[in-house]
């Protein structure tokens, strides 16, 4: 269904008249009188994208001449990736327009106070969730379908996902600074509207063709919708925000640098400027022809070099910001919080140094890791002690601290889930190798101490393409007699081969095997080989954020007094 | 703040969306360079756009022919930079079986069949075969 352009908005189409569907059951237990003018605000969207449906991507529209047969699903779209990565990511995006209608609603009706913020809370996690999933899912497709062994190549489409992904984790930060301390109003009303902006930034990106994507549909009128309903978001809701600039002043101020607050506020700066490079990176190219004429692309040696520093720096305030006191933190605090996790993040750096580990980006990654996977144990033990001095079991005390703070244990369980990511994006940037070579039949080739037998290539007919596979024996000190086959799948209206990837996942490294060139006669093969190091951990790191996610969503008990 | 520069915060979106705006121009109409008259304006080149979208069973352009004298040693080299806008496009693997045509066979597809060495995956990163293959759509 959602394989073209056409599917793919009425698949968005329906998800936000799912999303409106649920506001209506849902919405009114929290904050009624804002419900009408967010469900307007909902309908609106929804009723731009019927308009898109009529107009610019009829999904009903009758071919001419009307083929014997279609072309089918683009072969790599024929993978269950294309059934939950779409699903994943358009819950994502489209989950957005709820906290944007609440914000919306708020700024029309001047009610600019907390209870857009509570309303939307849930919504904002669930959206956050499924756009986190939705990247995860697209990388792990990536890894496993494409062929060029990794999982994220600061393509422009994946940046236009990935943009909204930071603001989103931005908000879901600053909104905690409202709900607690009355400040940034104005702030998160401004993130509410930049990330639901993005996400339409990102649709134009994908169905305009403006930017060369791997993910670029057909040019078409589609993308003038887009660029005049994005011009309206922008220009209507910034104007709203200018206009209700007076009530939108907090009531409190920063008493401290050293406090959650302000933590917070860095962590807010720091995501916001990533999302401003990533997004200066995508549109340089156009900003380069615009100006001087010329052509530039910008690849991701600028978003690593530019993001990388922004991402550590968010990983130590991830451990700072949970146990650093508000309003102002004392110096004892500080010790009796962060000195023993201080401890254990230089001794991880040591041992990661003593092993010979020498890149400073890679040994503070881990060390920062280590750092706030600690802090979190250190706040998860005390609770559970202090529980325990009330008379509970361990395990239980544990179960209830987890149950009764869903909301604050959820969120060290994403925390866990993004550094088990950070130590897979790590390992795999930093200890993965890889070769290209040709094999005669019976030769082999070594990698990593393992090594690949060419045994021969056996072609098959399929029932939409043929394939041509080629068995490799792998074997090392503790493999033997594995067989990987890699093949090559010839469709009939393809122009290009598509490459079928061989792997075998393991916790510490994959295998990954590519078949490149063949001779006809199947004597010989060119074989890209590559053994990914801590890979695996980034799909681990997504299962753990699932469940994180799934915690903080929980409605949280009231504890009975 | 004062109430005349408040107005600045919606106006700070203009810029941006004339960028997208002129991104989205020049995806249609292609480079200013290239000559309105000749190729019938901006508007014909669209409604052509339109017609192959419309009409998706008209056969592909004719792929070139990659380096059929090449050795399998010599294609080592599979990085490309990705984001890549404009210039000449990645050449398609020549495979000229699998044209769509009506006389195409599964037989006659066999690559093991024929004789001679191929480049299929010369320039097969990760954007060639998914770029083109949408681009076909």
């Amino acid at each position: 269904l959602w394989g073209a352009l056409e599917g793919s908005i009425v698949l968005w189409g329906w998800m936000l008249a799912l999303y409106t569907v649920l506001l209506v059951r849902r919405g009114r237990q929290t904050a009624g009188d804002l419900v009408p003018w967010a469900l307007s605000v909902m309908l609106g969207v929804v009723a731009f994208f019927v308009l898109v449906m009529t107009i610019a991507a009829p999904p009903f529209q009758r071919l001419a001449p009307i083929p014997a047969d279609g072309r089918g699903l683009n072969p790599l779209l024929e993978d269950t990736g294309m059934i939950t990565h779409p699903i994943a990511l358009y819950l994502g995006f489209t989950g957005f327009t709820v906290p944007f209608a609440f914000a919306l609603a708020a700024l029309i009706t001047g009610r600019v106070g907390d209870a857009w913020i509570t309303a939307t809370r849930r919504w904002t996690i669930v959206a956050w969730y499924f756009l986190s999933l939705g990247l995860l899912i697209g990388g792990w497709w990536s890894y496993h379908v494409l062929g060029w062994g990794g999982y994220w190549a600061w393509d422009p489409v994946e940046n236009a996902a990935f943009m909204p992904w930071l603001t989103g984790t931005a908000l879901l930060h600053s909104v905690m600074i409202q709900e607690r301390r009355r400040m940034l109003t104005l702030w998160n009303l401004a993130l509410v509207i930049l990330t639901f902006g993005l996400t339409l930034f990102g649709t134009f990106l994908t169905r305009s063709g403006v930017i060369a994507s791997v993910h670029a549909f057909t040019q078409g009128s589609i993308g003038a919708f887009f660029l005049s309903f994005l011009a309206l978001v922008l220009l209507g809701a910034l104007g709203l925000l200018a206009r209700r600039w007076d009530a939108l002043r907090g009531e409190a101020t920063l008493d401290s640098v050293l406090s959650r607050e302000s933590t917070f506020l860095l962590n807010n700066v720091f995501l916001v400027a990533a999302a401003f490079t990533v997004f200066l990176g995508t549109v340089f190219p156009l900003l380069s022809e615009a100006l001087r004429g010329i052509k530039v692309s910008v690849g991701a040696p600028f978003f690593n070099q530019v993001n990388v520093p922004l991402f550590l720096s968010l990983i130590f305030l991830m451990g700072v910001g949970p146990l650093i006191a508000w309003r102002r933190a004392s110096l004892a605090s500080l010790t009796r919080n962060f000195i023993l996790p201080l401890g254990g993040g230089i001794t991880a750096a040591a041992v990661v140094h003593l092993l010979g580990v020498r890149p400073v980006l890679v040994v503070l990654a881990l060390a920062l890791t280590v750092f706030v996977a600690a802090t979190v144990a250190l706040d998860v033990v005390r609770a559970t002690r202090a529980r325990m001095r009330l008379g509970e079991a361990p395990v239980a005390a544990a179960g209830r601290l987890f149950r009764r703070h869903n909301r604050r244990y959820g969120g060290f369980l994403v925390h866990l889930g993004i550094l088990v990511v950070t130590v897979g994006v790590t390992g795999s940037h930093a200890w993965s190798v890889q070769t290209e070579t040709t094999l005669r039949r019976g030769e082999s080739a070594g990698l990593a101490g393992y090594t690949f037998r060419f045994d021969g290539l056996e072609a098959a007919q399929a029932s939409n393409h043929v394939a041509v596979t080629a068995a490799f024996t792998v074997s090392n000190g503790r493999v033997s007699s594995l067989v990987m086959r890699p093949a090559k799948k010839f469709y009939p209206h393809e122009t290009a081969p598509i490459a079928s990837v061989d792997y075998r996942l393991g916790f510490l490294e994959d295998l990954y095997l590519v078949l490149g060139d063949f001779a006809r006669d199947g004597t010989q093969a060119t074989i890209k080989v590559q053994v990914n190091r801590l890979v695996s951990w980034i799909w681990m790191g997504g299962l753990i954020l699932t469940l994180g996610a799934a915690l903080a969503i929980l409605p949280e008990r009231k504890v009975a007094r | 703040m004062s109430r005349l520069w408040r107005w600045l915060i919606p106006l700070a979106a203009v810029p941006v969306l004339g960028l997208l705006a002129y991104g989205f121009r020049l995806t249609i109409c292609g480079p200013r360079s290239h000559g309105r008259s000749a190729q019938g304006g901006c508007r014909a080149k669209y409604q052509r756009t339109r017609q192959r979208k419309d009409c998706p069973d008209v056969a592909p352009a004719a792929p070139t022919l990659v380096n059929p004298g090449t050795s399998l040693h010599s294609s080592t080299s599979t990085r490309v930079s990705l984001n890549r806008r404009g210039g000449s496009s990645p050449p398609l693997f020549f495979f000229p079986h699998f044209a769509p045509t009506s006389r195409f066979t599964w037989r006659r597809a066999h690559p093991l069949l024929e004789t001679g060495t191929y480049s299929p995956d010369r320039y097969g990163r990760k954007i060639t075969p998914f770029r083109a293959s949408f681009n076909a759509r």
